[in-house]
């Protein structure tokens, strides 16, 4: 059965109305234009025609079975919001349908209408309402809502004086118990702390397995691979492609990382750059970065195959050059050096010029933006050095396959490690806190 | 913590059994969406709800704020236009009278106020979550009504007070209410929707009711009398006239007669009852009618 269909779904903005979301049309103006009207009606100039339209929206088709879980996934201001808003009714279509079967739930936001004054036992029946939970229903589930969220000593305290963890823990427990048949997710999982936003995936997973339909926006690679089977990649108003996560999450990574910005080309060239340490010889002349499938390519998946590869030319060179790639962090702080003689005893024998490669099977990093500083030399004298030749990402991946991966704040290594319960009665009790903790 | 799988329903309803919605580009002026209007009555409920008691929190003497302001007003009135002005009232005790003016029309002005900043005040609501908008305005109107009813309680006091006795069509007075408040959701849907794309209007709106405060003298004064029979003179033959396409006039003066159990021309009340719904109407359809909007230029 077909839960949500879309059929040249398109939505039309008006780049007007866009621009200066600030400045409301006022009357004066519209005024202004009815006087106008005659004059451009002789003119035979459109009023129409002075807008600048703009699609959000174009020609979206696509069908949902009931009971998939489908990510969407897509850069900022390409259209998955303007998705979103429509199949949950808030905006409506320029051109085109969708026929939703089921009730829809729509989660666009974490505690929309809370009120600052109101108590969390007050906005549990609020919000709940809002997100179209019928009074009973709240009252039924409301324990566990309480519970979910670990608020309970504050419920009679007005939310303004929560943290802001807390509002949005309540918020979260209340969107929790939701029980649409359709759910439309956007990015809401970025809020609260790590433990928390695991608890909200789990608890999204459950809500999948029984059966329902999800549409579930995020920025978050591992949690859409972790959670949908299915991917849609939107760009530009339309979606680009449409078929199993594993395919599409690196096609979208890839498509995302290719910025215009010079650092982030895959392929350097090192013959004149503006960084390159002062007096020395200009002796690199190119770096070029490949990723696991040998393109020219900055984005390297987290835990994948990264090759450098270092061009060199020049006069006058010695014997024994050695050659350092080293990686830092955006900070300027030194991760570690990949050198040609450390690492493989591999030195120069005397050649003017040539081309080395580094191969780094696992790139063990979290995710993030990492600077490649370049630099050669025999083994007491640097003679050329590039820092910052080129920045390499590292996008994310469901590397320890559990589904979610450390935060940026608690280092820059991706360190593998087992875990095993071997107290003397280990309990079943004992693993499921694992998950939930 | 139990968030076992199990909580949820595990048995799906068959989607067959399902209504399937569709969604499409709106076309020209629609219903009224009164079954959806009826299906969000629970929210309807909590948004009033909400409004209370959000509107005195905080405060020190609480719900009495909305006693208070009404017989505050009183005072001021009784002193600049009952003692000061003289004022008509025929037999009725100033205070009394201008009461009886009073509470109908600060429900009416605070409704319209109310109702017109409502949705562009709920802008999160609007462009985060569905439900039938037109909830937002009623809603409001919804929790100035209670204000009024709270303050109606000082009416009894002051109906004992002067010794007039409670007659029988004080139980009408309850349907002037309601006429009262069905040309407030008129106007105050009207102006919900036109502040959404025009914020003139939220500047407009105060001087609006001050203005229409004025061209609502059965606030104030008894003006079913002419001036040989002891009404105000000076006041010309087309004014009353002019006042007569004001429907609060007679609303109020209604409201007065029912509390007072005075005489009602029931002929002019029903053809301001067929007025104030065809204001509520033509509202509630503007609305509808430009709703789907609301979300792209709130």
């Amino acid at each position: 059965m077909i839960a949500i269909k879309a059929c040249g779904l398109s939505k039309r903005y008006s780049l007007q109305t866009i621009s200066t979301p600030s400045e409301y049309q006022t009357l004066s103006d519209r005024l202004m234009e009815l006087g106008r009207l005659p004059l451009r009606l002789i003119s035979g100039k459109n009023a129409r025609a002075e807008h600048e339209w703009f699609w959000a929206l174009r020609d979206v088709d696509f069908e949902v079975q009931q009971g998939e879980v489908v990510g969407i996934v897509g850069r900022n201001g390409n259209g998955k919001s303007t998705l979103l808003k429509i199949l949950s009714k808030i905006t409506s279509p320029t051109q085109g349908y969708a026929d939703m079967t089921g009730r829809v739930c729509s989660l666009l936001e974490v505690g929309t209408g809370f009120h600052p004054e109101l108590t969390g036992s007050e906005n549990i029946f609020l919000n709940g309402s809002i997100l179209g939970m019928s009074r009973r229903e709240i009252q039924k589930k409301f324990d566990e809502i309480v519970s979910f969220s670990e608020v309970e000593q504050f419920l009679h305290m007005p939310v303004k004086r929560y943290s802001s963890g807390m509002r949005v823990r309540l918020a979260f427990s209340v969107a929790a118990h939701l029980d649409p048949d359709i759910l439309i997710v956007d990015e809401v999982l970025a809020v609260g702390d790590l433990a928390f936003q695991q608890k909200c995936i789990q608890r999204m997973s459950e809500f999948a397995s029984t059966g329902r339909t999800i549409l579930f926006v995020s920025h978050n690679m591992p949690a859409i691979e972790s959670l949908c089977q299915r991917t849609m990649l939107v760009s530009s108003g339309r979606i680009v492609a449409d078929g199993p996560t594993n395919e599409i999450v690196p096609q979208f990574i890839k498509s995302m990382v290719s910025s215009p910005e010079g650092l982030d080309q895959a392929e350097t060239d090192l013959s004149v750059h503006p960084r390159r340490v002062r007096n020395s010889k200009e002796i690199l002349q190119k770096l070029r970065i490949f990723d696991e499938t040998g393109s020219l390519s900055t984005a390297i998946p987290l835990g994948g195959k990264c090759t450098f590869e270092l061009s060199f030319q020049s006069q006058g060179l010695p014997r024994g050059l050695g050659f350092c790639i080293s990686l830092s962090t955006p900070q300027g702080q030194r991760i570690g050096v990949l050198h040609s003689r450390i690492h493989s005893r591999m030195v120069s024998s005397g050649e003017q010029s040539g081309t080395v490669q580094c191969v780094v099977d696992h790139l063990p990093l979290l995710p993030g933006e990492y600077t490649v500083d370049v630099s050669v030399g025999t083994w007491d004298r640097i003679m050329d050095s590039v820092d910052g030749a080129a920045r390499i990402t590292i996008v994310p991946t469901d590397y320890f396959g559990t589904g979610e991966l450390p935060n940026s704040q608690l280092g820059v290594l991706a360190l593998k490690s087992c875990w095993t319960n071997v107290s003397p009665q280990p309990s079943k009790v004992w693993n499921r806190a694992v998950w939930r903790c | 913590m139990s968030t076992d799988a199990s909580q949820f329903e595990q048995v799906r309803r068959p989607l067959h059994s399902m209504a399937t919605e569709r969604i499409a580009p709106p076309k020209g002026l629609s219903y009224l969406g009164l079954t959806e209007l009826w299906r969000f009555r629970e929210l309807f409920l909590f948004l009033i709800w909400r409004d209370v008691k959000i509107r005195y929190k905080q405060t020190v003497i609480g719900a009495a704020w909305a006693v208070l302001q009404p017989v505050l007003m009183m005072m001021v009135f009784s002193i600049f236009l009952g003692r000061l002005a003289k004022l008509p009232t025929g037999d009725i005790p100033y205070p009394l009278f201008v009461f009886c003016g009073l509470l109908p029309w600060t429900f009416f002005a605070s409704a319209i106020t109310n109702a017109g900043n409502s949705v562009v005040g709920s802008e999160k609501l609007v462009t985060k979550v569905y439900f039938s908008r037109l909830i937002i305005p009623v809603a409001a109107i919804g929790s100035s009504l209670v204000d009024v009813l709270v303050a109606s309680s000082v009416l009894v006091v002051l109906l004992l007070w002067y010794g007039c006795g409670i007659s029988a069509s004080i139980l009408i007075a309850p349907c002037c209410l309601l006429l009262i408040a069905a040309t407030a959701v008129g106007i105050g849907t009207l102006f919900a929707a036109m502040n959404v794309s025009y914020r003139d209007f939220r500047i407009v709106l105060p001087f609006l009711i001050q203005i229409w405060m004025f061209a609502t003298p059965s606030i104030f004064m008894d003006i079913s009398k002419s001036p040989n029979q002891g009404g105000i003179t000076g006041i010309s033959t087309w004014l009353p006239w002019l006042l007569n396409l004001n429907p609060m006039v007679l609303l109020v003066e209604s409201f007065r007669n029912c509390i007072l159990g005075h005489p009602i021309d029931w002929f002019r009340f029903a053809g301001v009852a067929i007025f104030a719904f065809a204001v509520l109407l033509a509202g509630c359809f503007y609305f509808r009618w430009v709703e789907h909007k609301f979300a792209d230029i709130i």
